[in-house]
């Protein structure tokens, strides 16, 4: 079957993870892409697994390859004229331009936006930034922790205990998210140079994409809505609590007095089940009992194993989950979940590792739940074929 | 000129997720056509209310930024004469957008395969909860569950284990994955106006939080241990508090390269400064040396104001913040930067109160920067005109 983007050619000029997302997600959909990268070492994020422990072979790179499997590889030293001409000819062919080269960068390579727009008027280029075109802040570097997450308050307000320390925010998060937004707005243009025959320049950058999707909440502060939040000041049947086997058990519900004497149950309250301070959500209003309650079930709940409580819980139909970590979603239902919806695939490398890679998670009906593992190639892999192809 | 001007788009949906599919067409020019259900319409329409804010007809800022410029049509689907309208408008309609189950679908008469046996030519975009397959689902969908606890989000962003679990920026999960099928909606349409054939396009809230969050997760799989703490995690990619009880916080990739900046703008002492243990990549990886640094940098960063530190470090190429709070965003040098991007647009409300509101953050070159604002229809505001279009 077509992929829906097939016939698109996009040149890649990224490093990190947004832009090189975006890129990811146009190949995925059937764009043909090359990848343009420094020699000798090539994009710095090839190593980036390093920290974690993981291998960064060209054999074995899991993190590697869920960005780039797929993508063709052009080692290019673009100070060098010759090899300049090879990005020249191939942009003059090419439908999309994605780059996170900051500006000065491009300016310098001549690979600036008026320059490209002056030489190939349909090409459509998607950049992404730190944070954005203008502005004070626009020279800082960005990086996602720091731009997408830090800079609009995630880090901070998504505590629950103003004396525990800033969260360690999901690394890459902001640039996945912030490659998607890009590649919203790259279709778009796409779309209009297909009617017009005009290309256009698209920008997002970490952290207006950060601010956009937290606005949720953050526009209450300009009516003077106070963050963050605070676990004793939560309602006690609206958040998490840490059981004897360092699980958690997470609840959200709004009808508290139903579910009153299933949450006794469920935590071992038999000797307040009646108290009037607690007993009801009225009582809880008042902020003092609230946090008595909430400090009460939170030793409560260290007594029980989060299975044990959400046994409970779930056969009283109180609305609750157990939370999971990172791990979790590697086994048991969720793993069963994701795979069969082609949010992940099992591969197994040459070393005998066998790893749940995670994909593009857009279904098209004409494409099916689709399980291709591709892998990212190596520095330089296609520059025989791709200057063959683009050298003259 | 917009790059979707002309395209007509029929939303049938609730919540964050498809409706924020729906406000990016619409930003980026189509005429965007939203279903309620009379009297109340939408739910999120009284969202505000959980955070003070007004949700009055003439001020109900949360709803504006989703749903402003969509026209606005209350329709009773049991109604035959309602269907009629719904179905003259999707027979139209380039994209039909909607958050509702699929067995609410099938009742209606609205799912996919109905639909594109009657409009071979429409581009259908839903979001669900846990996607198409797999034993969750069919359970419900809430981004606090599906997109943030169940892919470990909550917990494993921690940096105190056993501190409570984070609050999630509800709201976030939804903005990210209307995004995602954005993106999907747009390459379908693509290829579309290539083969003439329409396309069934799915996102689901559990599978973007897993994309997004791949980078971390994955390195699970070959025995990374999530969450950190301060002692494991990089001394400089951590928050310190600081003299004024704000937080300074840095993400540096690059130990060896910033650390004599790092530590210059904190005042260590000298030898501390050369000294291998600390000022090696490899050095600061040993866990006794790393729990001395953040015992040092802690004691250190107390004895500075935030700003000042921030300044230093700044001035040193250090990736870095002050902590910011959600409120940050609308004042300072934080509002300058949005509004001078167009993050963020300032509107003044009859009331006279004076909000700033967020914009989608892609900058197209053809636009330039613009006030996006559109005001949000009241429920079934467009009835006549609508029905007078579409009624026969």
């Amino acid at each position: 079957m077509r992929k829906p983007l097939e016939g698109i050619f996009v040149v890649e000029l990224t490093t990190y993870w947004a832009a090189t997302t975006c890129a990811k997600f146009l190949h995925d959909m059937g764009a043909r892409v090359v990848r343009i990268e420094t020699p000798p070492r090539g994009d710095a994020t090839r190593y980036y697994g390093r920290i974690f422990g993981m291998p960064v072979t060209n054999e074995e790179n899991a993190i590697h390859d869920q960005f780039n499997g797929g993508k063709e590889c052009l080692a290019l030293d673009l100070t060098k004229p010759e090899n300049m001409k090879v990005m020249h000819n191939m942009l003059a062919k090419a439908d999309i331009f994605v780059t996170s080269t900051r500006y000065k960068g491009l300016k310098k390579l001549g690979l600036d936006w008026d320059t490209l727009h002056a030489k190939y008027p349909k090409l459509v280029m998607g950049h992404v930034t730190g944070y954005g075109k203008e502005g004070p802040l626009v020279n800082r570097p960005g990086i996602d922790a720091i731009s997408f997450f830090a800079a609009n308050g995630i880090v901070l307000d998504t505590r629950t205990d103003p004396d525990s320390p800033p969260i360690y925010p999901t690394g890459g998060m902001g640039d996945t998210t912030t490659g998607m937004a890009l590649l919203g707005g790259v279709l778009g243009a796409l779309y209009n140079a297909r009617i017009t025959g005009e290309g256009d320049y698209v920008m997002t950058s970490l952290y207006g994409t950060g601010n956009f999707v937290t606005i949720g909440f953050a526009t209450g502060c300009n009516y003077g809505y106070q963050w963050p939040r605070e676990a004793k000041t939560m309602s006690p049947m609206g958040q998490g609590y840490r059981c004897k086997d360092g699980k958690y058990v997470y609840i959200f519900l709004n009808e508290y007095d139903k579910f009153w004497n299933a949450f006794c149950d469920a935590f071992g309250l038999d000797d307040i089940r009646t108290d009037p301070r607690y007993c009801t959500q009225d009582a809880t209003l008042n902020l003092q009992y609230r946090a008595e309650l909430v400090t009460l079930v939170q030793e409560r709940a260290l007594l029980k194993t989060a299975q044990e409580i959400y046994d409970v819980l779930l056969a009283n139909d109180v609305p609750s989950c157990l939370l999971n970590q990172y791990k979790d979603r590697y086994h048991g239902e969720y793993l069963e979940q994701s795979l069969a919806n082609g949010y992940m695939i099992e591969h197994t490398y040459d070393s005998g590792n066998k790893v749940y890679l995670t994909q593009m998670p857009i279904y098209f009906e004409s494409q099916g739940t689709h399980h291709e593992y591709e892998r990212c190639h190596a520095i330089g892999e296609d520059n025989e074929a791709l200057l063959k192809e683009f050298g003259e | 000129m917009k790059p979707l001007k002309d395209l007509t788009v029929v939303e049938l949906t609730t919540y964050w997720t498809a409706v924020t599919t729906g406000r990016y067409f619409r930003a980026m020019g189509a005429r965007v056509i939203k279903v309620e259900t009379p009297p109340g319409g939408d739910f999120c329409r009284y969202f505000g209310k959980v955070y003070k804010m007004p949700i009055a007809n003439d001020e109900n800022p949360s709803y504006d930024m989703y749903n402003g410029g969509k026209e606005a049509v209350a329709l009773n689907l049991k109604d035959p004469e309602h269907m009629k309208v719904m179905l003259n408008m999707i027979s139209k309609a380039d994209v039909f957008l909607t958050s509702t189950r699929e067995k609410g679908l099938v009742k209606l008469g609205l799912d996919w395969k109905t639909l594109h046996a009657k409009y071979p030519k429409l581009i259908m975009g839903h979001v669900t909860g846990w996607g198409l397959n797999g034993p969750k689902k069919d359970d419900s969908g809430l981004d606090a569950v599906a997109f943030f606890g169940a892919n470990g989000l909550l917990t494993d962003t921690l940096m105190d284990e056993g501190g409570s679990p984070i609050y999630s920026p509800t709201g976030m999960g939804d903005l990210t994955t209307g995004t995602m099928l954005a993106v999907g909606v747009l390459a379908a349409l693509h290829n579309r106006d290539v083969t003439g054939e329409g396309e069934y396009v799915m996102c689901s809230l559990n599978g973007t939080g897993s994309w997004v969050s791949s980078a971390v997760a994955s390195a699970s799989q070959y025995g990374y241990e999530w969450p950190r703490n301060a002692f494991n995690s990089g001394p400089l990619s951590q928050g310190y508090l600081c003299k004024d009880g704000k937080y300074f916080y840095s993400m540096v990739n690059e130990h060896e390269r910033l650390w004599p900046a790092y530590s210059a703008a904190l005042g260590l002492p000298e030898e501390m400064r050369k000294d291998p243990r600390y000022a090696s990549r490899d050095g600061q990886l040993q866990p006794d040396n790393r729990r001395f640094m953040v015992e040092t940098i802690r004691e250190y960063a107390k004895k500075q104001d935030s700003e000042e530190l921030y300044r230093k470090m700044l001035a040193g190429d250090v990736p870095c913040c002050v902590l910011a709070k959600y409120e940050d965003r609308y004042h300072g040098e934080m509002l300058e930067q949005q509004v001078s991007n167009g993050y963020l647009s300032e509107h003044t409300y009859p009331s006279g109160k004076s909000v700033y509101l967020n914009q989608m953050p892609i900058y197209f070159e053809s636009e330039g920067f613009k006030d996006l604002y559109e005001r949000s229809h009241a429920v079934g505001e467009d009835n006549e005109a609508i029905f007078k279009e579409f009624g026969e």
